[in-house]
């Protein structure tokens, strides 16, 4: 059954091209929306083999509880993203809403599969679906940040491919579940694992890898930008907690902590000094993945739950702040801080909810998973915990900046139409329900880490 | 271009069309395959842009007509794979070897293959071309 | 000019480097080939088709076909997104 929502996306991008119909890509993402949250609420795993043949042999899709925690989220927010882009892409539009369901197709391959290369193939099929997408408005700024994001983006495709032949020339399988019993921490295989990881940093924008992310999402235009920063960082996150399941080095420490903390600051401190609101979003971004990696390298159950929420949070957050300064955007279709000011009373509210979630202030869905990090690290180095407060107070300086925007005296009213504000008021409603109720949040977290620790489960499962 | 280049081409095309289509049938027997065979027949193309100029290969294959016929193709293509045990139960032709009809789903996909491929790389090649 | 010296030399250093450690007797024995000796003994037999890339290709594997097609789609489209000279237009130097 999970196939079809993968079938259908690919699918509706070709009818895109021949029909020209926006509904066609808006049913299609709503309609793997629903499949995906009935296959999360009633089956504990599921696997696929297509063309009916047995796992090492043929190709199998396993969906256990995180890769549908993960499938959920994107699969939301690309129909919120399809919603928003009905009044604010006004030309060609045919062309964006296809390659947009391309894009989620990929995404949605990449974490419901459990073969290794079948993985490699869909993270092509985002990551080409995404280079076209940037370049969509062909102004300067857009193709110059296509191009550093081709370049780059090529070649971490190509180290995930060494890698991935790497363990295909060691192992003599390409199937996950094979891969964890065939697999010895000796230095070919360590190197494979490297390669892979590099691969996927390059995607979720870690720190030394970043280079490509501020231009490419000064470039995009808005509602690509959300897909950006919410869900090729989330699968960029689930590429390097699904190579570390593999290898069962779910307690790689050091590495990942030094490089999650380095993120934080670093993406902190440059955004203080932007001028361009969406670059100042984008190193927002890159902070929240510094948490993001600094909580899942602890190591310990708590930090892995602490870790999943803060990729949940991270979502509904940038997704919430993307889509409001977007509405400015396309009111007054000026992009740096100093020239924009606007009065409009829901932007504001949704904006205002936006900062303080990100900053972790209480009642919102910020502090639920910014405490849990904070109590995690705890346990592990309390330098963590302080420098992580730190970088809290940095994002609220400079999410202050982003709400200055609409207190100034001069601004004028502008309208949005209904067609934009729709995902803006669900998100933000669906930020501030998280905050005063976080059992909802856990009640998806929690499956999705217990399928995570739990290794015997998949390999039952798959390879019978 | 000079006339003896124009003259060559002209009669070695059909040849280099024929060579690509049978790659592409006989992918189940011999080396080869969809991605080999559209390319050489693809190449046939270039050499007729080369030679002579867009407009005269426009003439024999139109630039909408391939966008229709990528589309229908993929989703044929698409269909074909998701439901890919129910072909090969039904596409049964016994078990004659080295013969045109022999593997089961392999000779449509091959087809089908090839037609995608080829018409991509078309698409991409009157792009470069228009500049 | 001394950042593409130092950017090829790098280049060149590293896929030295990790082409050195895959061809380390790596791909030079049957030791841990299961599905490889599967596919090419069986292969004939369960597909009917002599040529085993082909039945590797488009029927074990059919569905990293169909996912390669798709890149190519896509690759198509994209490049139509960036043709910004029309027809009839002539950009002038």
């Amino acid at each position: 059954m999970l196939e079809y929502t993968v079938f259908l996306l690919i699918i509706s991008a070709f009818l895109m091209l021949a029909f020209k119909k926006d509904l066609i890509a808006i049913f299609s993402t709503a309609a793997s929306f629903i499949i995906i949250c009935m296959a999360f609420l009633f089956k504990n795993i599921e696997t696929v083999r297509f063309g009916g043949w047995a796992p090492p042999l043929g190709i199998v899709w396993v969906a256990d509880k995180f890769g549908l925690f993960i499938a959920i989220l994107i699969t939301g927010v690309s129909f919120l993203v399809a919603l928003y882009s009905t009044k604010y892409i006004k030309e060609k539009k045919h062309r964006f809403y296809a390659l947009l369901c391309l894009l989620t197709a990929g995404l949605l391959g990449v974490s419901l599969t459990g073969d290794i290369f079948n993985m490699y193939v869909f993270f092509e099929i985002m990551s080409i679906s995404s280079y076209a997408i940037v370049s969509f408005f062909l102004d300067k700024d857009a193709i110059e940040g296509a191009l550093k994001y081709l370049i780059i983006g090529s070649l971490s495709s190509s180290f995930i491919l060494i890698g991935i032949a790497l363990l295909y020339g060691l192992t003599g399988t390409l199937n996950m579940a094979d891969l964890v019993i065939k697999i010895s921490h000796t230095p070919p295989y360590l190197t494979a694992f490297g390669l892979i990881l590099i691969g996927f940093a390059f995607k979720s924008a870690i720190i030394p890898f970043h280079a490509w992310k501020p231009d490419a999402i000064q470039g995009t235009p808005i509602p690509a930008g959300i897909i950006f920063t919410t869900a090729s960082v989330t699968i960029g996150i689930y590429g390097i907690t699904r190579i570390m399941f593999i290898f069962n080095l779910l307690t790689l420490t050091t590495a990942f902590i030094f490089f999650g903390v380095v993120t934080m600051i670093i993406g902190a401190i440059l955004a203080l000094i932007q001028i361009n609101v969406k670059r100042m979003l984008a190193y927002s971004c890159i902070s929240q993945v510094g948490y993001i990696t600094m909580a899942i390298g602890l190591g310990t159950r708590s930090g892995l739950i602490s870790g999943f929420y803060h990729i949940l949070n991270n979502i509904l957050i940038e997704a919430l702040l993307f889509a409001s300064i977007g509405c400015v955007i396309y009111a007054t279709k000026e992009t740096s801080l100093d020239k924009i000011s606007v009065k409009n009373n829901t932007l504001l509210i949704a904006t205002s909810i936006g900062i303080l979630s990100l900053a972790g202030v209480p009642l919102f869905n910020g502090f639920v998973s910014k405490w849990l990090i904070y109590t995690a690290s705890l346990e592990v180095n309390p330098s963590l915990t302080v420098i992580a407060v730190v970088i809290s107070a940095i994002t609220l300086a400079y999410g202050v900046k982003i709400i200055s925007i609409f207190f100034n005296p001069s601004g004028k009213t502008i309208k949005i139409p209904k067609a934009m504000l729709v995902p803006v008021v669900v998100l933000a409603f669906l930020c501030i329900l998280i905050g005063i109720f976080p059992h909802i949040g856990l009640s998806l977290v929690e499956p999705a880490v217990n399928a995570l620790l739990n290794q015997n489960h998949y390999l039952t499962t798959v390879l019978g | 271009m000079d006339v003896i280049i124009r003259t060559v081409s002209k009669a070695i095309f059909p040849f280099i069309l024929l060579l690509g289509v049978f790659i592409i049938f006989h992918g189940h027997l011999t080396p080869g395959g969809s991605f080999p065979g559209a390319a050489i027949t693809i190449s046939g193309i270039a050499l007729i842009i080369i030679s002579y100029s867009l407009k005269k290969a426009e003439r024999i294959i139109n630039e909408e007509n391939a966008h229709k016929i990528e589309a229908i193709v993929a989703l044929i293509l698409a269909l074909i794979v998701i439901y890919e045990p129910v072909f090969r139960n039904y596409i049964k032709y016994g078990t004659r070897l080295f013969e045109l009809w022999s593997a089961q789903q392999i000779l449509f996909l091959n087809l089908l293959g090839g037609a995608m491929a080829a018409t991509a790389l078309l698409l991409i090649i009157f792009l470069m071309v228009k500049e | 000019m001394m950042k593409k010296i130092a950017f090829t030399l790098s280049l060149i250093v590293i896929f030295t480097f990790l082409f050195s450690v895959i061809s380390s007797d790596i791909f030079a024995s049957w030791k841990n080939k299961d599905v490889a000796r599967y596919y090419l003994e069986n292969g004939l037999k369960k597909t009917g088709s002599p040529n085993i890339v082909s039945s590797v290709v488009w029927d074990f594997r059919a569905f990293d076909t169909l996912g390669e097609e798709t890149v190519l789609f896509t690759a198509a489209v994209g490049i139509f997104t960036l043709m910004i000279f029309g027809p009839k237009k002539k950009k002038k130097a």
